[in-house]
């Protein structure tokens, strides 16, 4: 009880302060309307069915066929006065050179590092599909396997949508004291298919421990009206500069940890540091991330929905996530009609395609679902497939022989397709290179290198392990801590390890 | 190892010529390029297109029902004399009866003669029109099109969906589509992707094979060239062609 009270405390609090900011706001934000933000936060229970509403005010919309309906977008973008460079937060440059692709991160600094290498980030206006293999590839013992590992996709999903969420607060907060600045910052919409993911659970950015005193007077400060920061533009500067310095200070000892290898630099001003342990806070609202509900609802709906929610946010960044998709556990059996689906993934494709520069799909599926169009219509194609216990078991007990109980990897992430490399042709599939896990800053991936065997293995191994065996050993001993820090060279030889232990080999 | 690998010229006849003669004007043919994800061949396509020197007098006609026109139109370069148009189907999937595609669609094409159509996943059709079936995407759609529009159709398909583990309707039509197409094509362009994944200085192969379809033109002298190249696109989306 004393948990639900709390929240409505915050909820009260943050609708006050909220209300309070938009009359300061009104002027700035140009795109949102008193009447949407006004609507006091969500204060404990479920969010009313979204999807219906629109339904209601589109009544005889609904009749006409879709394609009709997705012209008709297409027109009404074609009247809007085009943006072409829109300045929103987050995004950078693709670090390819051949065109100006625009990324943002999809909320995994690593993810956004070595899967999309190309890029460093996912592209706007493509579709990432992160499908799960389950283990039942790998040995055939249970075929519904497909239900147990859905929360790693869970995982990058809500630091998905984190990552708008934390880039649309830092886009409220630019236009207070970012006075000088003539360039409108813009923020994120995440927009989520399906009522059964708990929006609380959307993971808060990372306070170290050092400095949890200090954020949690920033907090306070925060918590004050905005009145006082404005008047203290100066100030805020000062403490901008200040958390700015903690930044630094997070990425050195970041580096230190030797967390993800230490090669990849850490920008705060295009993914957060999330602590997947924590709550995002303040609760995420409405503007923040819209949910659209799968029961009672057909596809075409939430494609308008979705296409209303664009049209309504005009300059925002659009961040779609449908998680377990099309999952028999979730989704009702009125939405398994294949035609149905593909003409929601052509329309999505669609509007993608008249909001290329502000609108991303992160969809998620197990393959037992899997419908091979769903990767006909995604850029990218994403497969996360699970070590069988053997090896994890082997993993485990190596990486605790070397005192890095955490680092023990739990599958391979195999990339099929990259979007706007995949398309032109390229070549880009990458198998059995990547690995992933769950830590504590959220999904993690690395390149794949089999551990320094702890010695003790059993029989089978010891019939394989001969002198070449030991005196390899002894070579791997030496580079144990700089393999264990995490990244083997590219050129990495498995055939120098395949002995030690068969079951790592597929 | 890549520069001493000597690039090889496409060739699909044995006269050196990529696209079939056609010597009267009923003669119709259909080649298929199929391809697997993550191996869109983009560049054959525009290989096609470009290759031959007798190609301005075709009229090339490139449709697509999963990429936008604004795509193809950036990614399909016609040098200087050749002539494309590009006609946009991705919509045309929100569609329920397929029969209407070709009138509403293709309606401006009133001769058949030295027309040629790159047509990008019509199976897709199977999806999204409910109950359809590969004969009747064929009758009603393929031929249809050869019959009154075109001389030669070039099918580019992902060959994903083709399962030997049939559990459904639509595996089933997928993959009865892919075969059908093997006995109706003249040449099949079979894009595979590397198994081993990903490699510096390989994309993938090509392997040119004849199809099922009945030729009286194909003499000892004149016949489709079987052969299986490796491909390598390079970063400016140039490729090259070797064994």
């Amino acid at each position: 009880m004393s948990f639900q009270r709390r929240n409505e405390a915050i909820g009260g609090a943050g609708a006050a302060r909220n209300s309070s900011s938009i009359r300061q706001l009104q002027g700035r934000v140009s795109n949102m309307s008193l009447r949407d933000q006004q609507q006091p936060l969500s204060s404990g229970g479920r969010q009313p069915i979204i999807g219906r509403k629109p339904i209601s005010s589109i009544p005889r919309q609904q009749q006409q066929p879709l394609e009709q309906q997705v012209q008709k977008a297409h027109t009404y973008q074609q009247e809007r006065p085009k943006q072409q460079s829109l300045n929103i937060l987050g995004c950078k440059p693709s670090i390819s050179k051949s065109s100006d692709i625009q990324v943002t991160s999809i909320g995994s600094p690593t993810m956004d590092a070595m899967v999309f290498k190309q890029h460093g980030g996912i592209p706007i206006g493509t579709t990432t599909l992160i499908k799960d293999i389950s283990r039942k590839d790998i040995k055939d013992e249970q075929t519904l396997k497909y239900l147990t590992s859905i929360n790693y996709q869970n995982t990058i999903g809500l630091q998905f949508l984190a990552t708008g969420v934390y880039h649309q607060r830092r886009s409220m907060k630019k236009d207070i004291t970012a006075d000088d600045h003539d360039t409108e910052k813009l923020g994120h919409i995440g927009i989520i298919i399906g009522e059964w993911i708990d929006l609380q659970d959307i993971p808060g950015v990372y306070v170290s421990k050092s400095k949890k005193s200090s954020s949690n007077n920033d907090k306070k400060k925060e918590a004050d009206s905005i009145v006082s920061k404005l008047s203290n533009v100066e100030q805020k500067r000062q403490d901008l500069k200040i958390a700015w310095r903690y930044g630094m200070k997070n990425n050195d000892s970041l580096k230190n940890n030797g967390g993800n290898g230490g090669e990849i630099k850490e920008d705060l001003d295009f993914v957060p540091r999330l602590d997947i342990q924590s709550n995002v806070f303040p609760r995420v609202t409405k503007e923040e991330v819209l949910r659209i509900n799968v029961l009672g609802n057909t596809l075409e709906n939430i494609l308008l929905t979705i296409q209303q929610t664009i049209m309504k946010n005009p300059k925002k960044l659009i961040r779609l996530y449908l998680p377990n998709f099309l999952n028999p556990k979730y989704y009702p059996r009125t939405y398994f009609q294949q035609a149905n689906v593909i003409k929601f993934l052509n329309g999505l494709k669609h509007l993608q395609s008249l909001n290329e520069s502000r609108f991303l799909t992160l969809i998620t599926t197990t393959i037992d679902m899997n419908l091979p169009i769903l990767e006909n219509f995604s850029n990218t194609v994403i497969e996360l497939k699970p070590f069988d216990q053997q090896t994890i078991d082997y993993l485990t007990k190596n990486y605790k022989s070397q005192g890095l109980p955490n680092k023990v990897q739990q599958g391979m992430l195999n990339i099929t397709k990259m979007g706007k490399v995949s398309e032109y042709g390229h070549m880009n599939i990458r198998l059995n290179e990547i690995v992933y896990h769950i830590s504590k800053n959220g999904f993690v991936v690395e390149l794949w290198s089999i551990p320094v065997d702890a010695g003790d293995d059993n029989d089978e191994n010891k019939k394989n392990s001969t002198n070449e065996n030991n005196s390899n050993n002894k070579k791997q001993d030496k580079n144990s801590i700089k393999a264990s820090k995490s990244i083997e060279p590219h050129g990495h030889d498995h055939g120098s390890h395949s002995h030690n232990n068969p079951a790592l080999e597929y | 190892m890549v520069a001493l690998q000597q690039s090889q010229d496409l060739i699909v006849f044995s006269d050196h010529k990529i696209l079939p003669k056609f010597s009267n004007q009923n003669q119709q043919s259909i080649y298929s390029i199929l391809y697997n994800n993550g191996t869109y061949p983009l560049w054959l396509i525009n290989k096609i297109i470009n290759d031959d020197a007798d190609n301005t007098k075709y009229n090339f006609i490139v449709s697509s029902f999963i990429n936008n026109n604004k795509f193809m139109k950036q990614n399909i370069k016609p040098s200087n004399n050749v002539d494309v148009d590009f006609i946009d189907l991705t919509l045309s999937l929100q569609a329920t009866d397929i029969s209407t595609i070709i009138d509403t669609k293709y309606k401006n094409i009133t001769k058949k003669e030295g027309n040629i159509l790159v047509i990008e996943q019509p199976e897709l059709l199977l999806s999204s029109v409910e109950s359809l079936t590969t004969i009747n995407l064929f009758q009603q759609f393929i031929n249809k099109l050869l019959l009154s529009k075109f001389q030669h159709v070039i099918i580019v398909s992902n060959i994903d969906y083709y399962s030997t583990y049939i559990n459904s309707f639509h595996q089933y039509q997928y993959t009865s589509f892919y075969q059908s197409l093997q006995y109706k094509s003249d040449v099949l362009f079979t894009v595979k992707s590397l198994k081993t994944g990903f490699a510096k200085d390989i994309s993938g192969t090509l392997a040119i094979t004849k199809g099922g379809a009945e030729n009286s033109h194909y003499t000892d002298k004149f016949k489709v060239v079987e052969n299986e190249y490796f491909f390598f696109v390079n970063k400016d989306s140039s490729v090259k062609l070797f064994y």
